[in-house]
């Protein structure tokens, strides 16, 4: 390409726009990178830059950024992923969402480091990108398609097979529900904040990517090779093994009897009956198979036959820790055959699954108690467990029928449509968007990072805190005001940086080892305050944005449900509102906010080199 | 000399497997006696003695400070530690403990 070479890069964004059909690729100098590495932290540079105070998720000029980083396409375990940053539709603010696979390698083989869509198509379209070359193509006869039939059509039709990622919507995406997500590589998901919305917004069916013919440039890769090698072994004996063993559904057991399982919509921490819900039994009575992502080795990613029970024969993607609680505790289903069908039906038809439940599980809640009735829900009978009724009603939300046309906004906006007792029942944050699929009363730090962060999902943690891991000592007390908001910023930042390497969070989980791999991919100076830095420029970029497009303080708080004092299990009686304003307060302090507003302070911007976001407060 | 013992859940259940159960996963309950516990016995104290038990100490210790992992939870007659005396909390003679080690992500 002529171009100087940057070690851990490629070196070069594409650009399209969809409204002109019109490609460019822009070149990046390596201070660029070395400032904001690639994923979320590069991605909310683009996204601050070019969406300004006014654009809706829903215009032309909302970006969709696609980033990798400079592990991509390496021999780092897991390194296939790639982050996405757009305005998003629950929150109407920033998010920031990671999926894995392979994209992020063959974006990258194909010769860049990120993708930028703006404009919007004409007609629905289907970007092609092929060893640096790019096609806009029609894409009419993928209409009404899900997202795997959208795949495995575009695959045939170009004869590309595995050698070929493809990353589409479901006719959630095209019907802009506002939560619908971006689907690839067989099962994996850009979930949160409604990036498949935007997609559709833009009369993009899908993305599909060659794997090409280019590779990025190593500084060491000797180092490298010892490094992957030395992650991988960590990554396999994390946490005794169990995500190795049995994938992320391992926590399963622990969430049943620590109380962060969320189970019929917060009524209850008591889940009975549960043994089958677990992989210890799924993963030894249904037949399954690894599939890996990009050069991974801990593949925790499986397919998954059932093979007893009403479901039997049924095959697809295994459900992952999210699936499980949004289609088994929280809906009141005990078969895990039936987590099967409509984990894979809500990936098919493009939902968020974490969204999907909140909002079914809120809709059963109000059938039960009789709010809501067969009136409303159009003679489906919306009882704990019913999958049947669950699965024609997630079929609707996508098409955007009937009853499913409220719900396909979300279930705070559903449940203040329907008013009354309904709208105290439904769990989200005053953003707009829901946590993930577990009960955060019994994890201070999530529910603090959910409502706070600038994402629409988590930003600051990832699980329970894990300062151990960053050498720093283990928390005392798990429901502290003061300790949870210091610790919560102490490793806030973190897995900001995670997002910025185009790698899977499970295949890293040493910070010290990723730090060095970094280093041998890239030949700079690196450590961990570096990398620190590097996540927190993200956080306040995302913040300072979010600030431009309408966030106040008293959006950072759950809704009533969501803040609700948990009526039995291990947490029985302890409610957090009555800590809220500490813990917020806190939080900002530590984080060098002001404590009251929320806002950077200009110091804090300075040593994070963004002096010039400064006038904007 | 008076010896407690305590009966301990580790966590996650175990055994469900129908093929080739996974003895690495150690025990599901466990009897600790102690000798020469004093009436006064705290979950701190049952911490310090998890480091004389290989697999335990592994699955809930720090490997340096031998502290309790900040992932762990531990319930006492199915309440969360924290919302008693943390660390400090007393156990009795016939209390229940379950002690999870707790598993990040999902």
């Amino acid at each position: 390409m002529g171009r100087k070479t940057i070690f851990g890069y490629m070196g070069q964004i594409l650009r399209v726009d969809l409204s002109e059909k019109r490609s460019w690729n822009e070149e990046l100098d390596e201070e660029t990178f070395q400032k904001y590495v690639g994923g979320v932290c590069l991605g909310a540079k683009y996204l601050s830059e070019e969406v300004p105070q006014g654009v809706e998720w829903s215009s032309p000029e909302n970006r969709l950024i696609l980033v990798t980083g400079p592990l991509a396409g390496t021999r780092v375990s897991g390194s296939g992923t790639f982050c996405a940053v757009g305005k998003g539709p629950m929150t109407n603010m920033a998010t920031s969402s990671q999926a894995n696979g392979f994209f992020g390698a063959f974006l990258r083989f194909s010769g860049f480091d990120g993708l930028i869509i703006q404009g919007r198509a004409s007609s629905p379209t289907l970007l092609l990108i092929h060893n640096s070359k790019v096609e806009f193509r029609d894409a009419s006869h993928l209409v009404g398609k899900d997202t795997l039939e959208t795949e495995d059509a575009i695959k045939l039709e170009l004869g590309l097979g595995r050698k070929l990622s493809v990353y589409a919507i479901g006719p959630a995406g095209e019907n802009l529900v506002r939560f619908a997500c971006l689907v690839g590589d067989g099962g994996h998901v850009v979930a949160h904040n409604g990036l498949g919305a935007i997609l559709g917004s833009k009369n993009l069916k899908a993305i599909a990517v060659h794997r090409g013919e280019f590779r990025p440039p190593i500084k060491d890769n000797n180092r490298l090779s010892t490094l992957a090698k030395k992650l991988l072994q960590d990554a396999k004996n994390f946490n005794n093994g169990r995500l190795y063993k049995w994938g992320t559904n391992g926590v399963f057991p622990a969430a049943v009897k620590g109380g962060f399982l969320p189970i019929k919509n917060y009524t209850t921490n008591v889940f009975e009956d549960y043994e089958k819900l677990t992989p210890q039994y799924t993963r030894t009575h249904f037949e399954i198979r690894p599939r890996p992502c990009w050069a991974c080795g801990l593949h925790h990613v499986h397919h998954v036959r059932v093979t007893e029970g009403r479901y039997e024969g049924l095959e697809g993607e295994e459900p992952e820790f999210e699936c499980v609680n949004a289609w088994g505790p929280l809906i009141g289903n005990h078969d895990p055959g039936a987590l099967v069908m409509l984990s894979n039906l809500t990936d098919r038809m493009g939902l968020d699954v974490n969204e999907s439940g909140w909002t079914i599980a809120w809709v059963i809640e109000c059938f039960e108690r009789g709010l809501l009735t067969k009136r409303e829900t159009e003679g489906l009978e919306m009882t704990w467990g019913n999958v049947e009724e669950i699965s024609k009603l997630i079929k609707k939300i996508a098409h955007r029928e009937g009853f499913g046309d409220i719900l396909a906004q979300g279930v705070r906006y559903a449940s203040e449509q329907i008013g009354g007792e309904a709208a105290k029942l439904a769990v989200y944050t005053q953003k707009g968007n829901t946590p993930r699929g577990h009960d955060h009363r019994a994890r201070w730090s999530e529910l603090l990072d959910t409502c706070l962060s600038d994402t629409g999902t988590i930003e600051a943690t990832f699980g329970p805190l894990r300062p151990d891991l960053l050498g720093q000592p283990p928390v005392e007390n798990q429901f502290s005001p003061e300790e949870v908001p210091r610790i919560s910023a102490m490793v806030s930042g973190w897995h900001q940086f995670e997002d910025c390497l185009g790698v899977c969070r499970f295949c890293i989980k040493n910070p010290f080892l990723t730090v060095q791999c970094v280093e041998a991919v890239t030949g700079w100076k690196m450590d961990l305050d570096y990398a620190m830095t590097v996540g927190r420029r993200a956080i306040n970029l995302l913040r300072i944005f979010n600030l431009r497009h309408g966030l106040r303080r008293e959006m950072e708080r759950p809704s009533p449900r969501y803040g609700s004092v948990p009526v039995d299990g291990p947490v029985k009686g302890k409610g957090i509102m009555a800590e809220w304003d500490k813990l917020v307060e806190n939080y900002y302090s530590h984080m060098g906010w002001d404590p009251k507003t929320g806002k950077p302070l200009p110091k804090t911007l300075q040593v994070l080199g963004l002096d010039h976001l400064i006038h904007d407060l | 000399m008076s010896i407690l013992e305590i009966d301990i859940s580790v966590g996650p259940v175990f055994g469900l497997e129908k093929r080739s159960p996974d003895r690495t996963e150690g025990p599901r309950h466990l009897k600790l006696s102690i000798p020469n516990a004093s009436q006064v016995y705290t979950v701190r104290k049952l911490v310090s003695e998890l480091s004389n038990h290989e697999h335990l100490a592994e699955m809930f210790l720090d490997g340096k400070a031998r502290a309790l992992k900040g992932n762990a939870i531990i319930l006492l007659n199915g309440t969360h530690i924290d919302l008693l005396s943390g660390l400090d909390t007393q156990i009795r003679v016939g209390d229940r403990l379950v002690l999870i080690p707790f598993i990040d992500g999902g």
